[in-house]
C-alpha cells in the first residue's frame, strides 16, 4: 500500500510534468500589439495616451527662470544654468530633448488606419495626434534648432543613425501639418472632451510658428483666422482667467489639463509659492526687478515717463494691475502670511538663496482652490487668446501694415487688464509700435514660458547679460507696511550671455555619444 | 590504544566469526583529548543501519559479529572497527588531518571532495558558529575564495550582502542562482541556525547542471536533518549592541556659514551672512537664529540591541528520523523605530517505508516584520530621512521653547518624533516533499515537489506635521496631509521534479549516472491601495480615510521553465576521474524559436598522488590532485516578457475634469532574443601537505559571456525604453587560491585559513557600438565592466596666467578661476570638452581576500577574521562630500583645506555654489577618485567550552562567548566614509554598523 503510494505520488509528479503550453506565458497585466486596435475603445485610448506626456505645465512655469524675467535660487533645480548661461556642454540633461510623445504619436499614425471603426473620429484624433506631434516638433526646434524630423517608428539601429534636420525643414513639417489639420479638427468640444485640440489651437500654434519664423504675413492670417471662428474672446478678469474655476473659459486655445482627484495627474504648483506657505512653497522662480520695471503704471505710461506717476517710493502703487495679479511683492499677504524677504528669521529672508524677494502669484493666487499645492489640479494654458491677438498685432506691425486692427487688438488685451487704450500719437510708428508690442507680451504672458521664445527671435539676448536685481532694501512690518531704508537693491547675480552661441541650448553630451550623426550646437 | 585495539579485534574476530547472530553492540566515541563525541555517526558497514552517539558519547546499534562499524563525525578522520565483541571500547576519532574526505553538496547530489573534478568551494555550519549572523549573505563575506560579496548598509533588514561568484559575467543581472534544499529560494528566507552546509559551484563543470541560470554561480544551502540516535537538542543565542562605523566629520555652522559665503563671493553673489551674524553662530548667543545643530548625532540614537535566539532538537529511530527548529532574531537600528523581528521554525523527517522507499518532508515557515521611520514630505521613505541629516543643515535649530525647528527639507528629528513609518510583513513558506525509490540495486528514482510562498504585507503611514511659532506658540507651517499606503505582494514557485540516478563499482571502474527532468513555474501578483486626509494621525486602515482621493493599483506577471539534464561520473582506479554533464532548458522569456538551449560541460582529474611512482613524495605531499573542467551555462535574467511588444495601461490624461484612460508602448521589443551563454575553462590543483597540517587550492579560469542580454543605450529618437538585445561579450580571467595550516595536538590546536581571488574583467565586445558613458561610469569594449569615466586632472590652477596658459575650460559650467581643477587636454585640440574624459579605473575590487585565525587551548578559544579588497577605486561626491548650499548642506572637514589665495597648496578646489567645473557629480575627474581598498577586521571571537566534570557527567556541552564584528577598518578611503558605500554616492544611507555581542551555544 504504502509502496503504491509513493509510486502513485511520483507518478503524478512525472504527468504534472508533461503539460503541453508549460512554456507559453503572456502579459497578464499589459496589453500586447496583437491584441489591441480592434475597434474605437483601443484607437481612443491610445489617441489619449499622445496627450499624456505632451508638455508639462511645471515646465512652462519654471521655464521664465531661463529669461530676463526670473531666476531660480536653488542650482539644484537645474534652471539656474538657463539663466546665467553657465550651461556644462558635456554633461548637461534637458528633459525636453527627447522623442518620447513624438514616438507615441507616430505608433499612433501607424496603425490607427487599420482600426475598424467610425471614419469621422478616425480622422479628427488622427488630426489631434498630429497636431500634438506637430507640439512637439515646434518646441523642440525653438530651444535646440535643428532637431531630429522622425515621423514613423524607428529600430533602436535606426534611432542611433539619425541626424538632426535642419530647423527650416522641421518648421516646414509643422507648418504642413496644421495645415492639413485645420479642416479635419472641429471648432468646439461637447464638454466631456473638453480639452481635445481644435481647429482653433492648430490655427493658433500655426500663427506662433510663423511669427516665430519671420513669416508674418502668414502668421497675420493665421491669427485672424483664429479671431473669425467666432469661438474665443478675452476672460473678463485677468487674475481669474488662471483660477480653478475657470478652466477651460473662453479664452483658452490650448492648455495642459491637470487634475486634482487623479494623483498621477497633478501639477506641483509650490514651485511658485513663497518658502513661508503653509503646507510649504518652493518660490522656485523668483521674479527679477528687470520684469517688475515693465509694468506700466495705471494710466498706461512707463515708469521712466516723467508723466507716469511712478513714485519710486510707492512702486506698486497705480501700476498696471497685472502687476499685483502675477507677483507676490514683499509686504503682501500670501494665504494669510505677510511676505517678508527683509526678515532674517522670515523663511522667506532673500539672502537666504538670493532670492531676489519677488515671487510668482499667477495660478496660486487662491490657495484655497487647492488642498495641495504639491498635488495641484489646476490647467495650465499652453495658448491664450491673448497671445493670438498679440501675435495678429505684432505680425501686422513686422509687416508694417499698421491699421486700426493693430490697434484693436492690442487695446482689447490692455483694456482687459485695465489700461487705457494704447496712445496712438505716442505708439504710431513701426518701432514704437514694435516697442509697446513687445513689452505688452512680456508683461502679459510672463510667467506663461513664452518670454526665452521672444528673447530668442527677436535678438534681444543683452537682456539675459549682466547683473540681476531684485527687491530695493528696506524694513517690513508685521502688517506688511515697507519702508524703504536705502535706494540699493539686492544683487542676485552676474549673468554671462554670448549670442555666438547662447541663442540656442546645447544638445545632451549623452545623445551625442549615443548618436554619433547628432552635432552639437555651435559654440558648445 | 590504537594498536591494542586493533590487535584485541583481530584475536577476537577469529574466535567469533563461526557464531554470527545479531546482537545489540555498544560502545563510547571520544576526541583525542578524552571528551566524548556527541552525534557521531556509527554506521554497519555494508547495510543501512545506522545509529549516533549520545552526549555522553555512547551508542547503541545492532550488529553481527564479523561485520565492520564506520565510525564518522564532522572533523575527524573515519574510523573503521571490526566487530569481534558485544562491546565497543571507547573509539578514540583522531581528528581529520585532511579536508579531502569531507563530502561536499554538488548539483543534484553529494560527492566526495577528492572526487571532485570541479570548482567548488563550501564551508559548513562550524565555520558560522558563534557569530551573530542576522543574515546569511553578509556572513559569507570572505569565507571562500572567488566568493565576492559586498555590503554597504547596516540597517536591520537591509543588511544583505550583495554577492558576485568569480567577479561579474555579464553586463546585466549577476546575482548568483540560489537553491534551498534543491529548490530555488532566496538566501534570506533561511534561518541562519538551520544551516548544514553552504557550497558556491564556480566553474562551468560544476555549475552546468543547472545549465540556464548557473551562469553567475550557484549557490547551494542545504539545511540540518535529524540522525538516528538519541535525542540532541542546541540552544544557541547572542545579544550584542550595533554602533555606527565611521561618523561623518561635518564641521561647525559658523565655519559651514564662512564657506558659503565664500562660495557666492566666488561666484560674484552677495555673501548671506555678516561677520556678526557669523560671531553669533561661533559664540552661541543666540541659538535660536544662529545653532550649530548636529543632526547626525541627535538622530542615531537608537539602542542598537540585537538578540538571536535558535532552538533544535533532532533525533531519530531505525525508521523515522526528524530536525525540529524554532528562531527568533530581535534587531533594533540604531535609529529609533528601525528593527526587525524575525521568527523561523522548519520541521524535517526522513522516513524509511519499506527497504527500497524512503520519503522526506521538508517544511519551513519565516516570518520577518521590519520597520523603518520614514520622511513625511518629498520622497515618503527612509532615504530621504537621512538625506535629510545633511540637507537641513548646522544653521537650522532643532528645537527652540520646546517647538522644533522648521527646515524647509524637513527637521529629521521632528520627522522621526512624528512617528511615519513603513511597516513591511514578510511571511515565507517552503514545503518540499521527496521521495526515493530504489528500483534495482543502485538505481534510484527521485521525485521531488517543492513549493515556495512569499507574502508581503506593507504598511506606509505617513502622519501629517505641525510645526509652531517658538515665540507665540502659534501653530505655523504644516506638513501633511497623512497617507496610508497599503500593498500586498504574493510570489509562488512550484517546482516538479524527477531524478533518476544508477551508481555501480565493478572492479576499477566506479559509475554514476544521474538522469533529471524539472519544470518550475513562478507568478507574481501585487494589489496596491491608498487614502489620504485622514482626521488625524490615531487610525491607520484604509476604510478610515475619506474616500476623496483613493488610489489603487494591482499588477501580475508569471514565467516559467522546463529543463531536461544529465549527468556521468566515470573514476578509475579512483586516480582519474571523469564527469560530464548536460543540460536542455526552455523558458518561457524566449519566443518559442529561440526557446530551447543546450548547455554541456566536461571536467578530468588526475589524483597523482594515488599513482605508484607518487609513493616516495607521500610524505610531504600526502594528496595531490589536478583537474581541468570545460563548459557552457546560460542567463535568463531579463524582464518577463522581452520578446512581446507590450503595450502599458495608465497613460493616462484628463478631459472635461474626469480621467480618460490611455495606452501606449513604453518598452522597445526584439522578438528574436535568445540566450546568453557562458563558457568557462578552469584549472585547478588540490594538495594536501604534511600529513593534513597544509592544505592548498589553486585554481585558474577563464569566464567568456557572451551574446548578453542587455538594454544598450539607444539615442533618444527611438522614443522607448532600450530593448533587451544580445549585445556583446565580456571576459573574466582570474586566479583564485585557498590555503590553510593546520595543527592539533592534545590539549591544542590553531588553524589558518587564507584565500585570496584575484579577478580582471574586460568587455571584448558590444555588438560594434559604443563606448557608452554615463555619467561617471562607462561600458566601452576593452574596459572593465565597471570603469569609471571623466576628465584628467592635472591639479589646481594657481593664476590667472596659468588659466590662460591652458586650454579652455569654459565650456565646464563656470566661469574658471584659479582654484578650479585644471582638466587635461586629453586630445589637444585646445579646449576642454567631452572628447577629453577617458577611463579612470575600475570600481569593481581586483583583489579580494579573508584570512580566518582559530586557535583552542583546552576548553578556551579565539577566532579572528580579516577580510578585504585591495585594486579598486571609488569616488563620493554631493552630501557626503559635504555640500555648500547654506541649509542644505552641512560641509565636512575636508572643506578647511580648500583652496584660497592663502592657501594655494589645497587639496580641495576653491568651493562652489551653483557652478559645477569642479563638481565630482556634474563634472567627474581623476580628482576625486580614490583607491577604496581596505581591509576589516569582521570578526573576532574569543569564547570558553565546558565540556568536563560536571558537564560530562549531565552530558552537557556549554560554550560561552564574546563576538565583535566590523571592529577596524583600515582604509585611505574618506575616513568617515564606508569604502564600500555605493560609487558616488551622494546622500548619506544607513551607515555601516560594528557589533560588540556575547552568546552561549548550549548542547543537551
Amino acid at each position: 500500500m504504502k509502496n503504491r503510494l509513493v509510486i502513485l505520488f511520483m507518478l503524478a509528479v512525472v504527468v504534472c510534468s508533461c503539460k503541453k503550453d508549460f512554456l507559453n506565458r503572456q502579459p497578464l497585466t499589459e496589453y500586447s500589439e496583437t491584441t489591441l486596435w480592434t475597434g474605437a475603445n483601443d484607437a481612443i485610448a491610445a489617441c489619449n495616451a499622445a496627450y499624456s506626456n505632451f508638455e508639462d505645465g511645471q515646465w512652462v512655469v519654471y521655464m521664465d527662470d531661463a529669461s530676463d524675467n526670473a531666476h531660480d535660487p536653488y542650482p539644484w533645480e537645474g534652471w539656474q544654468e538657463y539663466g546665467n548661461m553657465q550651461l556644462l556642454s558635456p554633461n548637461n540633461y534637458n528633459p525636453k530633448y527627447n522623442l518620447t510623445t513624438i514616438t507615441q504619436c507616430n505608433w499612433f499614425l501607424a496603425n490607427i488606419d487599420k482600426t475598424p471603426m467610425d471614419k469621422t473620429l478616425l480622422t479628427r484624433m488622427k488630426g489631434e495626434v498630429r497636431f500634438i506631434r506637430a507640439y512637439e516638433y515646434f518646441e523642440r526646434s525653438q530651444l535646440f534648432g535643428d532637431f531630429p524630423l522622425v515621423t514613423k517608428m524607428l529600430t533602436a539601429a535606426e534611432a542611433n543613425e539619425v541626424v538632426r534636420s535642419p530647423k527650416a525643414d522641421v518648421v516646414n513639417f509643422i507648418l504642413n501639418e496644421l495645415d492639413t489639420i485645420v479642416p479635419t479638427l472641429p471648432t468646439t468640444y461637447e464638454a466631456s472632451d473638453k480639452g481635445r485640440i481644435t481647429q482653433g489651437a492648430a490655427l493658433a500654434l500655426k500663427a506662433r510658428v510663423e511669427l516665430f519664423n519671420e513669416k508674418f504675413a502668414e502668421s497675420a492670417a493665421s491669427a485672424k483666422k483664429v479671431m473669425d471662428l467666432g469661438v474665443y474672446s478675452l476672460f473678463p478678469n485677468y487674475q481669474d482667467l488662471f483660477r480653478l474655476r475657470n478652466e477651460y473659459n473662453s479664452e483658452i486655445v490650448l492648455d495642459r489639463g491637470y487634475l486634482e482627484t487623479d494623483p498621477n495627474l497633478t501639477i506641483g504648483l509650490m514651485v511658485l509659492a513663497p518658502e513661508s506657505t503653509p503646507g510649504g512653497g518652493w518660490s522656485s522662480v523668483n521674479i527679477t526687478q528687470s520684469l517688475m520695471d515693465a509694468y506700466e503704471t495705471k494710466n498706461g505710461k512707463t515708469i521712466d515717463d516723467a508723466t507716469s506717476g511712478y513714485d519710486v517710493d510707492h512702486p506698486f502703487v497705480n501700476r498696471d494691475p497685472r502687476l499685483l495679479q502675477s507677483v507676490i511683492i514683499p509686504g503682501a499677504e500670501y494665504a494669510g502670511i505677510i511676505f517678508n524677504p527683509m526678515d532674517p528669521n522670515s523663511l522667506d529672508y532673500w539672502p537666504a538663496y538670493n532670492y531676489t524677494g519677488y515671487v510668482g502669484r499667477k495660478y496660486i493666487n487662491y490657495k484655497s482652490d487647492y488642498s495641495d499645492l504639491y498635488k495641484a489640479g489646476l490647467n495650465i494654458p499652453l495658448i491664450r487668446y491673448a497671445e493670438v491677438l498679440l501675435t495678429y498685432a505684432e505680425a501686422k506691425i513686422e509687416s508694417n501694415q499698421i491699421d486700426n486692427t493693430v490697434y484693436d487688438a492690442i487695446d482689447l488685451v490692455r483694456k482687459r487688464a485695465g489700461l487705457p487704450a494704447v496712445d496712438q500719437t505716442k505708439y504710431a510708428s513701426q518701432d514704437q509700435l514694435r516697442t509697446l508690442v513687445r513689452r505688452e507680451r512680456r508683461v502679459e504672458l510672463a510667467l506663461e514660458g513664452l518670454r526665452w521664445y521672444d528673447i530668442q527671435r527677436w535678438k534681444i539676448g543683452q537682456v539675459m547679460n549682466g547683473p540681476v536685481y531684485g527687491l530695493r532694501f528696506s524694513s517690513i512690518d508685521a502688517s506688511g507696511n515697507v519702508t524703504y531704508t536705502s535706494t540699493g537693491h539686492a544683487k542676485i547675480e552676474d549673468r554671462v550671455f554670448n549670442p555666438a552661441k547662447n541663442y540656442l541650448w546645447p544638445v545632451p553630451q549623452s545623445q551625442i555619444d549615443l548618436a554619433k550623426k547628432v552635432m552639437q550646437n555651435p559654440g558648445y | 590504544m590504537r594498536k591494542k585495539l586493533s590487535l584485541l579485534s583481530m584475536f577476537l574476530l577469529i574466535f567469533s566469526l563461526s557464531q554470527a547472530q545479531p546482537h545489540t553492540v555498544t560502545g563510547t566515541v571520544s576526541g583525542p583529548d578524552g571528551a566524548p563525541i556527541l552525534s557521531a555517526t556509527i554506521l554497519v558497514k555494508g547495510t543501512s543501519t545506522s545509529s549516533l552517539t549520545d552526549k555522553n558519547g555512547k551508542f547503541e546499534i545492532t550488529a553481527q559479529r564479523g561485520k565492520t562499524l564506520t565510525v564518522t563525525h564532522v572533523g575527524f578522520e573515519e574510523k573503521q572497527i571490526l566487530l569481534t565483541q558485544e562491546n565497543v571500547e571507547n573509539v578514540e576519532m583522531v581528528v581529520s588531518a585532511s579536508s579531502m574526505n569531507e563530502v561536499v553538496v554538488i548539483g543534484y547530489g553529494t560527492k566526495k571532495k577528492v572526487n571532485l573534478t570541479g570548482a567548488v568551494s563550501s564551508i559548513s555550519a562550524k565555520e558560522l558558529e558563534g557569530r551573530p549572523i542576522t543574515n546569511l549573505s553578509s556572513a559569507l563575506q570572505g569565507t571562500m575564495a572567488g566568493v565576492t560579496v559586498t555590503v554597504n548598509n547596516g540597517q536591520p533588514g537591509n543588511d544583505q550582502g550583495t554577492i558576485r561568484v568569480r567577479g561579474i559575467g555579464t553586463l546585466g543581472n549577476s546575482d548568483a542562482m540560489v537553491m534551498v534544499d534543491g529548490i530555488v529560494s532566496s538566501m534570506d528566507d533561511v534561518n541562519p541556525g538551520d544551516i548544514e552546509s553552504v557550497t558556491v559551484l564556480k566553474d562551468a563543470a560544476s555549475a552546468a547542471i543547472y545549465g540556464s541560470r548557473a551562469a553567475n554561480g550557484v549557490i547551494l544551502i542545504t539545511t540540518k536533518k535529524g540522525k538516528k540516535g538519541g535525542v540532541i537538542a542546541h540552544y544557541n543565542t547572542d545579544i550584542g549592541k550595533q554602533s555606527t562605523t565611521a561618523t561623518p566629520d561635518f564641521i561647525d555652522s559658523w565655519q559651514a556659514a564662512t564657506l558659503y559665503n565664500e562660495a557666492l563671493v566666488n561666484e560674484g553673489k552677495s555673501p548671506k551672512y555678516s561677520d556678526a551674524e557669523i560671531q553669533k553662530f561661533k559664540d552661541g548667543s543666540d541659538p535660536e537664529h544662529y545653532p550649530n545643530t548636529d543632526w547626525y548625532k541627535l538622530f542615531w540614537t537608537g539602542n542598537g540591541l540585537q538578540q538571536n535566539h535558535s532552538l533544535d532538537i533532532s533525533g531519530g529511530s531505525e525508521k523515522m528520523q526528524s530536525y525540529l527548529s524554532m528562531g527568533y532574531l530581535n534587531q533594533n537600528g540604531i535609529v529609533l523605530g528601525s528593527n526587525l523581528d524575525r521568527y523561523n521554525v522548519r520541521f524535517r523527517t526522513d522516513l524509511q517505508l519499506t527497504q527500497r522507499i524512503k520519503v522526506n518532508g521538508n517544511i519551513s515557515y519565516s516570518q520577518q516584520q521590519f520597520r523603518e521611520p520614514v520622511s513625511n514630505i518629498h520622497s515618503l521613505d527612509f532615504g530621504q530621512l537621512v538625506a535629510t541629516l545633511n540637507q537641513t543643515g548646522r544653521v537650522v535649530p532643532n528645537m527652540i521653547n520646546g517647538y522644533y525647528g522648521y527646515s524647509d527639507e524637513g527637521n529629521p528629528i521632528a520627522v522621526l518624533k512624528g512617528g511615519s513609518n513603513n511597516l513591511n510583513k514578510t511571511h515565507h513558506l517552503s514545503a518540499i516533499l521527496g521521495a526515493d525509490i530504489e528500483l534495482l540495486k543502485g538505481l534510484h528514482l527521485k521525485p521531488l515537489i517543492g513549493y515556495t510562498a512569499s507574502i508581503t504585507e506593507a504598511k506606509l503611514r505617513i502622519n501629517d506635521l505641525q510645526y509652531y511659532d517658538p515665540t507665540t506658540g502659534d501653530p505655523s507651517l504644516w506638513e501633511g496631509p497623512n497617507i496610508v499606503a497599503a500593498n500586498s505582494n504574493f510570489s509562488d514557485n512550484l517546482t516538479m521534479q524527477t531524478l533518476l540516478q544508477y551508481d555501480k563499482t565493478f572492479g576499477d571502474h566506479e559509475l554514476s549516472v544521474l538522469g533529471g527532468y524539472s519544470q518550475e513555474h513562478n507568478k507574481y501578483d501585487y494589489l496596491f491601495g491608498s487614502r489620504r486626509g485622514y482626521l488625524n494621525n490615531a487610525l491607520d486602515q484604509l476604510d478610515a480615510g475619506p474616500v476623496t482621493a483613493l488610489q489603487n493599483s494591482g499588477n501580475s506577471a508569471e514565467y516559467a521553465l522546463q529543463s531536461v539534464f544529465g549527468r556521468v561520473n566515470y573514476t578509475f582506479k579512483k586516480k582519474y576521474l571523469l564527469e560530464g554533464n548536460i543540460r536542455d532548458d526552455g523558458s518561457s522569456r524566449f519566443a518559442p524559436a529561440n526557446r530551447w538551449a543546450v548547455f554541456p560541460s566536461a571536467s578530468v582529474g588526475w589524483r597523482i598522488s594515488e599513482e605508484t611512482f607518487f609513493e616516495p613524495l607521500k610524505k610531504v605531499i600526502s594528496d595531490l590532485k589536478i583537474r581541468a573542467s570545460w563548459g557552457k551555462l546560460g542567463n535568463q535574467n531579463i524582464g518577463t516578457y522581452p520578446y512581446q511588444a507590450t503595450i502599458a495601461t495608465g497613460q493616462n490624461y484628463t478631459f472635461g475634469g474626469q480621467t480618460i484612460d490611455g495606452i501606449a508602448p513604453l518598452n522597445g521589443v526584439n522578438a528574436n532574443i535568445k540566450w546568453e551563454s557562458t563558457t568557462t575553462n578552469d584549472i585547478g590543483l588540490d594538495a594536501v601537505l604534511l600529513g593534513g597540517k597544509i592544505s592548498f587550492t589553486g585554481d585558474y579560469f577563464t569566464r567568456n559571456t557572451s551574446d548578453i542580454l542587455l538594454s544598450l543605450p539607444v539615442a533618444n529618437s527611438f522614443g522607448l525604453n532600450a530593448p533587451v538585445i544580445n549585445a556583446g561579450s565580456v571576459l573574466n580571467k582570474g586566479v583564485e587560491l585557498a590555503a590553510g595550516y593546520h595543527l592539533r595536538q592534545h590539549n591544542f590546536s590553531f588553524d589558518v585559513e587564507g584565500n585570496i581571488s584575484f579577478i580582471t574583467n574586460k568587455i571584448t565586445d558590444l555588438a560594434g557600438s559604443g563606448p557608452f558613458p554615463n555619467g561617471s561610469t562607462i561600458k566601452g569594449v576593452g574596459l572593465p565592466i565597471n570603469s569609471l569615466f571623466g576628465w584628467v586632472s592635472e591639479g589646481l590652477f594657481q593664476s590667472q596666467a596659468e588659466i590662460d596658459k591652458h586650454a579652455s575650460q569654459a565650456g565646464m559650467g563656470g566661469p574658471v578661476a584659479p582654484g578650479d581643477i585644471k582638466y587635461k587636454d586629453v586630445n589637444g585640440d585646445g579646449v576642454i570638452d567631452g572628447k577629453d574624459r577617458q577611463y579612470l579605473g575600475t570600481y569593481f575590487p581586483k583583489t579580494t581576500y579573508g584570512v580566518n585565525i582559530s586557535a583552542r587551548y583546552k576548553g578556551f578559544y579565539a577566532v579572528i577574521f580579516l577580510q578585504g579588497t585591495a585594486d579598486v577605486n571609488s569616488f563620493v561626491s554631493g552630501r557626503i562630500l559635504g555640500s555648500l548650499y547654506d541649509k542644505d548642506g552641512d560641509p565636512t572637514s575636508i572643506w578647511l583645506n580648500r583652496w584660497t589665495t592663502t592657501n594655494t597648496n589645497a587639496s580641495f578646489p576653491r568651493v562652489w555654489n551653483s557652478n559645477s567645473q569642479n563638481d565630482p557629480s556634474a563634472t567627474p575627474s581623476s580628482f576625486w577618485v580614490r583607491n577604496s581598498s581596505y581591509v576589516r577586521l569582521k570578526n573576532v571571537q574569543v569564547g570558553y567550552t565546558f565540556s568536563d566534570g560536571f558537564f560530562a557527567r549531565k552530558g552537557i556541552k556549554l560554550k560561552i562567548f564574546y563576538t565583535g564584528q566590523n571592529l577596524l577598518t583600515i582604509t585611505n578611503f574618506y575616513k568617515w566614509v564606508d569604502p564600500e558605500a555605493p560609487l558616488g554616492g551622494p546622500t548619506y544611507s544607513y551607515p555601516m554598523v560594528k557589533v560588540n555581542s556575547i552568546g552561549l551555544n548550549l548542547t543537551f
